[in-house]
């Protein structure tokens, strides 16, 4: 296989892509044409979520892309199909890694994910079970602590690849979800409804917590819900191409009944 | 200038000495390995002053969150609550850069139609900057025509001249009165060069370049490269000194109302919306050339001073890797 500066020329030329979300110099850059493909990193090991930007509005309003894809952004952009955010037509797929290919279907992607997913969040897992272990109150300050650094200046929610909402509850104001202030009470609002509202859609890239300009780390919130959600409903977002994904389905065994 | 030597022995005097007399200290503390600017109760909670803190100074001016006014009661009962006046404080331990930028903040909210509250604190707060001996991958100051021993918005500057102590400037009289209390611990000194002690950051652009060009590059082709990767958050304008943009949300039940003043951010797609929904900034192109050129060139026009104290902290804390620099050699090479 060629390398990646020739895969992404190829694109422009026989896909018809309109850009190219990559790396350049280790931070993410978006090729808009064909030339400034050479510009692109070639390393692999790179972190950054690419997938946050196909939800750039304007990006995602392109007919066709590409996108080099890391083992979090594969997760990310299986989920977004899932959610049918994204269709293979629409955006190529090429993984990051030493010899860089192009997935024709999300169907290879997730056979990719399956065969090299090596990531495990077994820290964050231990750090989540250190939090729960704590009394009620311990754990009250602990969170009280940390959100009350929070500026709101929405850098979590920016940075996520599953925070595509055109209108986010916190700027609904008819009537005011959550309180638009970052004191006590609106940055608890704050996170508990995006942690709540990720439930079952996070693919645990951890890149909430990675961006935060105060260091709050917002992925222990989402990696307990993932935790929560592996365990009952065997579950784990981003790993399977299914619609039915957990919070989208109603199963008619479900031992609740109060949405029937 | 006139000039004070103080030993690094003594320093903790000094402060705690601010603390003893009632005033307010506020100084860079540290949080999970970056320092941000808080009032301190004992001298042994401040970190290292040579160390960028991860936001500006301008939280003790300007708090992310404040109250305008409140509401108690109802009808003919209704109780109006000011906000309290500002206490005598201290801020030590800013850089020269934040320091500059404390400087056009306070010239933005108190020349025309003064705002009260933040008035009131500039007056209350006397400013002790600390020039840098090193500096980091992202700082600029050279570039924009500062450096980092600046006294500008300083009442006092200090410098650290290693195994020869601290000189100590005194820049304005509220710095000399702060000084007063505390000469029996220092020592005069004059003609002291303090330039040798500091960092040397390096001249990124040619800023005479970018004045030269920074009417003629609106329409320039670059804009939209520069801010492709940007994810419009507003991580670059909390943390950046010379940011003023506010939003006022009013918060009600049946018992209170208050009127917020919350950091607001021209980044956020939301900042120009119109009732109407026009978007008059509708990408996110526009929103960071409106950035640029704010502070390059609508504060010149208006105020006759740059809004960018090449601090870096945007470049630091963006998640997306957005440099203004690069943006800054564009403009220069245009």
């Amino acid at each position: 296989m060629s390398n990646l500066k020739t895969i992404i020329q190829d694109l422009f030329a026989n896909d018809n892509i309109e850009a190219f979300v990559a790396y350049k110099n280790g931070k993410p850059f978006i090729v808009r044409k064909s030339e400034d493909a050479m510009q692109v990193d070639e390393i692999d090991n790179q972190e950054f979520n690419l997938a946050a930007y196909l939800n750039k509005p304007e990006i995602k309003k392109l007919s066709k892309l590409g996108i080099l894809a890391n083992m979090s952004t594969m997760k990310a952009l299986v989920q977004l199909a899932n959610e049918n955010q994204i269709t293979s037509d629409k955006v190529k797929v090429i993984s990051a890694d030493a010899s860089p290919k192009k997935f024709e279907r999300f169907e290879e992607v997730t056979e990719y994910i399956k065969a090299n997913n090596k990531e495990t969040n077994a820290d964050l897992s231990a750090r989540v079970a250190e939090i729960k272990a704590m009394s009620r109150e311990e754990r009250r300050d602990f969170w009280n602590k940390e959100f009350s650094k929070c500026i709101k200046c929405y850098a979590c929610r920016s940075a996520c690849p599953m925070c595509y909402c055109t209108k986010c509850m916190v700027e609904a104001n008819q009537p005011q979800f959550v309180p638009v202030a970052s004191h006590a009470q609106g940055n608890f609002e704050w996170h508990f409804n995006r942690a709540m509202h990720l439930a079952g859609r996070c693919v645990g890239c951890n890149q909430c917590a990675s961006v935060c300009p105060m260091d709050i780390p917002l992925n222990l919130l989402n990696q307990q819900i993932n935790e929560t959600i592996a365990a009952q409903f065997g579950e784990t977002a981003g790993e399977e191409l299914n619609s039915n994904y957990t919070l989208s389905f109603f199963k008619e065994n479900d031992k609740e009944n109060f949405i029937r | 200038m006139q000039q004070y030597k103080l030993s690094k022995e003594k320093l903790p005097e000094f402060l705690s000495g601010i603390i003893q007399s009632g005033k307010k200290l506020y100084a860079p503390v540290e949080n999970n390995g970056s320092n941000y600017f808080a009032e301190v109760k004992e001298v042994g909670s401040i970190a290292d002053v040579g160390k960028k803190t991860k936001l500006s100074a301008k939280s003790v001016f300007f708090p992310r969150c404040e109250e305008l006014v409140k509401f108690e009661g109802n009808g003919e009962n209704t109780k109006i609550i000011e906000p309290e006046a500002a206490k005598e404080g201290v801020l030590y331990g800013i850089k020269p850069c934040d320091a500059s930028g404390m400087d056009y903040f306070k010239d933005f909210y108190t020349k025309e139609n003064a705002d009260k509250l933040i008035a009131d604190r500039f007056e209350k707060t006397t400013i002790i900057s600390c020039s840098c001996n090193e500096a980091t991958d992202t700082c600029f100051c050279t570039s924009i025509g500062s450096n980092p021993g600046n006294t500008r918005g300083s009442d006092l500057n200090i410098t650290d001249m290693g195994d020869s102590g601290f000189l100590v400037e005194v820049v304005t009289d509220r710095g000399a009165s702060l000084l007063e209390a505390y000469k029996n611990i220092m020592s005069q000194a004059s003609d002291v060069d303090k330039t040798k002690y500091l960092a040397e950051p390096q001249i990124r652009f040619d800023i005479n370049k970018v004045k030269a060009n920074i009417d003629k590059i609106y329409d320039a082709d670059f804009w939209q490269a520069e801010s492709d990767k940007c994810l419009s958050c507003a991580s670059c304008a909390f943390s950046c000194p010379t940011c003023t943009c506010f939003d006022i949300q009013d918060e009600k039940n049946p018992h209170e109302s208050r009127r917020l003043r919350l950091w607001d951010s021209c980044g956020f797609d939301l900042f120009t919306v119109h009732a109407s929904g026009h978007n008059p900034r509708e990408v996110q192109t526009e929103r960071w050339r409106h950035r640029i050129l704010h502070k390059f060139k609508y504060s010149v026009d208006t105020m006759g001073q740059l809004s960018c104290t090449g601090c870096g902290r945007c470049i630091d804390n963006c998640p997306a890797g957005m440099n203004i620099i690069d943006t800054m050699i564009k403009i220069s090479e245009a």
